[in-house]
């Protein structure tokens, strides 16, 4: 039902109980209600009883029906419980105080009332009556008596003395100012004293009176005297029998019957009396309905203020808990994924305020939610495209070349292609520790450059390995490059694996076409000034030795020098063909410096500047090949500074374990095109130099394991700079 | 994983429970309040018909009986402030039907005596309405009888004691009927719970035979 249509009928109910009090008041009123009506007062309490029980009825019914809703755990019922007992509560200890004083108050009342002096007045008072009541039918007893005895004295009932009995009957109406004076016969014949002033309905309401009393008198046998109301005023008469007053012999006997009325002060004040006398005794025997009146009232004030209390629990828990069950199901709708849901409670208050809020809430998830959506669908769109570049990647590492795998933070291989199997001939799968696989393949070299990247963790590092595995040697060169992530954290490792057996095979094929030519060419230069000398030593043989003795000293001589010439060309030739396996060995690398320059230093005028790490200490090298390696980049760089500037050495250890040699001169320089070929044998920038210095010095570096390359020495010359395990 | 509830205030809430020394108390009070009809009425002496005395001759049925502290102190108190008090007595002829069968009414007497008094005068004004009422519809003119009387065990005669009160129409036939006088009388009402009215009666019933 509409709340609207609950209200209004609450009101019209309302209104009908208004009226029907008012109704039921006026009734009352109009009717005069005496206390024993058989019918309505019955009815009034029965339909009061009624409105009680439905009151308490409804009352029950809906504390009943909170409770069973609560039990249910039906929403807000437990806050309507909570309201409407705590209204309860905070009405029914009041009220029940107010009902039991008011109650209490009302017995006290009326008992006080009841109490001394009231009841001793209206005893007394009652007893003034009474003596009044006794006196004036006492007197009026008397006169009746002394009325009886003269008539018995002077024989007045003789027929023949009615007219006497007249005159005394008036004579005694007269003299004792009576009101009725009558002799009653059997015969139903009487004599009475002459009232002219005695109206019809005036002697009428006497005449039944007297008649009473004189029936009075026949039935006892004797006297009877009474007080009557007679009109506005009280009539206080007697009669008795007059003794031997029977007119025939065993009848019944005359009656004497005298009465006056009682002056108007005085029967005003008795009945003034009586009256409130009579009030008091009613109110006292009323009192119990008196008492239970109030009560009921009381009590019917007291339901229906633990009515109201209760209602307007009910009201303000609905009137609170409606908004926030609209609320709470709106909030499950939203839940649901509908977020077009809006609560339409009405409230002004705070709860206004939330279902605004809750909507605004419901408005701003829904435009989230859309938002959302796009997002989501251009998330989507953007991880195609990842996946389709993803997998050109996936394509372009299969079909690398080159061997690439990708470790996580923890060393664990993540990427990994077929070309790491075809280089390095070891099964690499995701999730496999690339240490304990590499161990098992002798591949040590590579471990070392992974620790080594895994420790710095910083720049990445390239080296050229020439590995043994087995039967096989690789030619390797390896690139380790750190990989972070978004805020700069180690992210993993990058591992590329370069096969260089071909471009090896490539670069010694033109080495050896480099080294055949300049041997060729080394060869063919002196065989021309042989030739010459042969051919001149022939002709002037032929000429007849003119001047033989003079040119076969000189043509023998260039011949001896040329072949000198080729001789050392062979010489060292087979001696770089023959250069011994290094033999490492721990010993202080200062000590392989400082002896090499031991041989330069004072004997030139060249600079020298010496800066070793002390950090070094003890190194693991073959330290005649590693001094011959210093001599040919100290005699290279001689040659290129002509025999002045600066050789600047340096050494420390650099990340991952490394030693970094560094020899700088303050030569020429070497072209960057000539620097990839300044390590292949025989080529050489010299005129006469062999080409096979820096050979050596490539060749022994390799075979420790290490790497050299040239760069710009600042803010001129050559930089030759050589990583190697230490 | 276990999980802990956290409630901010009582575990039980402190509404929907009324303190049970409060319900006590109200109970206390009310109970208090409410039974003094019932313990006065259970204090005063029992309402019984006495002296049930029925004769049926030529069809025509007298009652006589008497109501045993018909006339309570509260109805003596109540004649004496000047309330009329009236009771009502109720005097059936019924005759027996079948096991199921509720019996017939045959006749209904309805007398109903009534008392006033006058404090200033010290009389009794008494009055006796009898009506009739037979099957089917011929209700005979009610009877009305009047006695004025200073005797307040004339008055109290008057009000309990019933005698020979016509009840039956003697034009109908009574033959072979199973015949019961049936009196109830209504001496006063009283409250049950201060608003639950209830009748202060007595009754009684006999056999009837010719």
């Amino acid at each position: 039902m509409p709340r609207g249509r609950t209200t209004a009928g609450w009101i019209v109910l309302a209104v009908a109980l208004v009226f029907a009090y008012w109704g039921l008041y006026k009734l009352f009123t109009r009717l005069s209600v005496k206390p024993d009506d058989r019918l309505l007062l019955p009815g009034l309490s029965v339909a009061l009883a009624f409105v009680a029980l439905a009151l308490v009825g409804v009352l029950v019914r809906n504390l009943v029906r909170l409770v069973i809703e609560r039990k249910r755990g039906i929403f807000g019922s437990r806050l309507r419980t909570k309201l409407v007992f705590f209204l309860l509560a905070m009405v029914l200890l009041p009220s029940t105080f107010l009902f039991y004083g008011s109650a209490q108050v009302v017995k006290q009342t009326v008992e006080a009332i009841l109490r001394t002096p009231m009841e001793e007045l209206v005893r007394q008072s009652d007893e003034i009556v009474d003596q009044w009541n006794e006196y004036f039918k006492g007197q009026a007893l008397d006169r009746a008596r002394g009325l009886a005895a003269q008539i018995v004295d002077e024989e007045l009932l003789r027929e023949d003395r009615d007219d006497e009995l007249q005159r005394v009957l008036d004579r005694w109406k007269l003299e004792h100012r009576l009101h009725v004076v009558r002799v009653s016969f059997a015969d139903g014949g009487m004599r009475e004293a002459t009232d002219p002033q005695r109206d019809a309905a005036a002697r009428s309401a006497l005449d039944t009176l007297v008649a009473t009393l004189t029936d009075d008198v026949h039935r006892r046998e004797g006297p009877a005297s009474r007080l009557d109301h007679l009109g506005d005023g009280l009539l206080a008469h007697a009669a008795v029998p007059v003794p031997n007053g029977a007119r025939e012999t065993g009848g019944p006997p005359a009656v004497v019957a005298v009465g006056a009325v009682l002056p108007t002060p005085l029967a005003v004040n008795l009945e003034g009396f009586a009256a409130a006398e009579q009030t008091y005794r009613q109110f006292r025997a009323q009192r119990r309905e008196l008492t239970r009146a109030y009560l009921t009232v009381i009590a019917l004030i007291y339901v229906v203020t633990l009515f109201i209390a209760t209602w307007i629990g009910f009201y303000v828990s609905r009137r609170i808990t409606g908004p926030i069950q609209e609320l709470a199901t709106a909030a499950r709708e939203i839940s649901a994924g509908n977020l077009d849901v809006r609560v339409q409670a009405e409230a002004g208050d705070e709860l206004g305020q939330l279902v605004e809020a809750f909507n605004e809430m419901a408005g701003e998830l829904q435009e989230n939610r859309e938002v959302i959506t796009r997002s989501t669908a251009d998330l989507r769109r953007s991880n195609r495209a990842l996946d389709e570049r993803r997998r050109y990647i996936e394509t372009l590492l299969e079909n690398l070349s080159t061997a690439v795998f990708s470790l996580d933070s923890a060393g664990r291989v993540t990427t990994v292609n077929p070309a790491v199997h075809q280089i390095l001939g070891v099964h690499l799968v995701t999730g496999d520790d690339p240490v304990a696989v590499f161990e098992r393949h002798g591949l040590e070299p590579l471990i070392e450059l992974l620790e080594a990247a895994r420790k710095t963790g910083g720049e990445q590092s390239r080296r050229d390995l020439t590995l043994k595995v087995g039967e096989s040697t690789l030619h390797l060169a390896v690139q380790v490059t750190p990989l972070h992530g978004a805020l700069a954290e180690a992210a993993g490792t990058l591992v590329m694996v370069e096969d260089l057996a071909d471009m090896m095979r490539a670069q010694r094929a033109a080495a050896w076409r480099e080294v055949a030519r300049r041997i060729a060419h080394e060869i063919k230069n002196p065989l021309t000034p042989i030739q010459l000398a042969a051919q001149r030593l022939r002709k002037r043989f032929a000429e007849g030795g003119q001047d033989l003795e003079r040119i076969l000293p000189e043509a023998t001589a260039s011949i001896e020098r040329e072949v000198g010439a080729l001789k050392r060309l062979v010489d060292e030739f087979s001696r770089f063909a023959r250069m011994p396996e290094i033999s490492p060995r721990v010993i202080r690398f200062e000590e392989i410096v400082e002896s090499v320059l031991a041989l330069y230093v004072g004997s030139t005028e060249v600079r020298w500047e010496l800066d070793l790490d002390q950090e070094i200490g003890d190194v693991l090298l073959d330290p005649e090949q590693m001094r011959r390696v210093l001599i040919n980049l100290i005699d290279n760089a001689l040659a290129a500074m002509q025999g002045r500037g600066t050789i600047h050495i340096r050494a420390a250890l650099v990340s991952g374990g490394l030693l970094r040699l560094e020899l700088a001169d303050t030569g020429p320089g070497i072209p960057p095109a000539d620097r990839d070929k300044m390590f292949i044998p025989y080529f050489s920038t010299k005129r006469r130099g062999t080409g096979l210095g820096l050979a050596i010095v490539h060749r022994v570096v390799t075979d420790h394991r290490g790497t050299i390359r040239i760069e710009d020495n600042k803010p001129h010359g050559a930089r030759f700079i050589i990583e190697m395990p230490a | 994983m276990r999980r802990r509830e956290v409630t901010a205030g009582p575990k039980r809430p402190a509404s929907g429970r009324l303190p049970v020394g409060c319900l006590c108390l109200v109970a206390g009070m009310l109970l208090q309040l409410s039974p003094g009809p019932v313990a006065a009425a259970s204090k005063k002496p029992h309402v019984r018909i006495d002296g049930l005395e029925a004769t049926l001759e030529h069809d025509r049925a007298t009652v006589s009986f008497r109501v045993t502290n018909g006339l309570s102190e509260n109805a003596i108190e109540r004649i004496h402030s000047g309330i009329e008090v009236e009771f009502e007595h109720r005097v059936e002829i019924v005759a027996r039907r079948s096991f199921l069968m509720p019996a017939e009414r045959l006749a209904q007497t309805m007398i109903r005596t009534r008392a006033a008094y006058d404090s200033l005068t010290g009389r009794y004004s008494l009055y006796r309405t009898l009506n009739f009422r037979t099957r089917p519809r011929n209700t005979v003119e009610p009877l009305n009888d009047f006695l004025s009387t200073d005797s307040f065990e004339e008055m109290r005669r008057w009000m309990v004691e019933l005698k020979e009160i016509p009840v039956f129409d003697p034009s109908r036939s009574l033959d072979g009927k199973k015949l019961r006088v049936r009196v109830r009388s209504n001496v006063g009402r009283r409250y049950v719970l201060l608003i639950f009215p209830s009748a202060i009666d007595a009754h009684a019933e006999q056999g009837l035979s010719p």
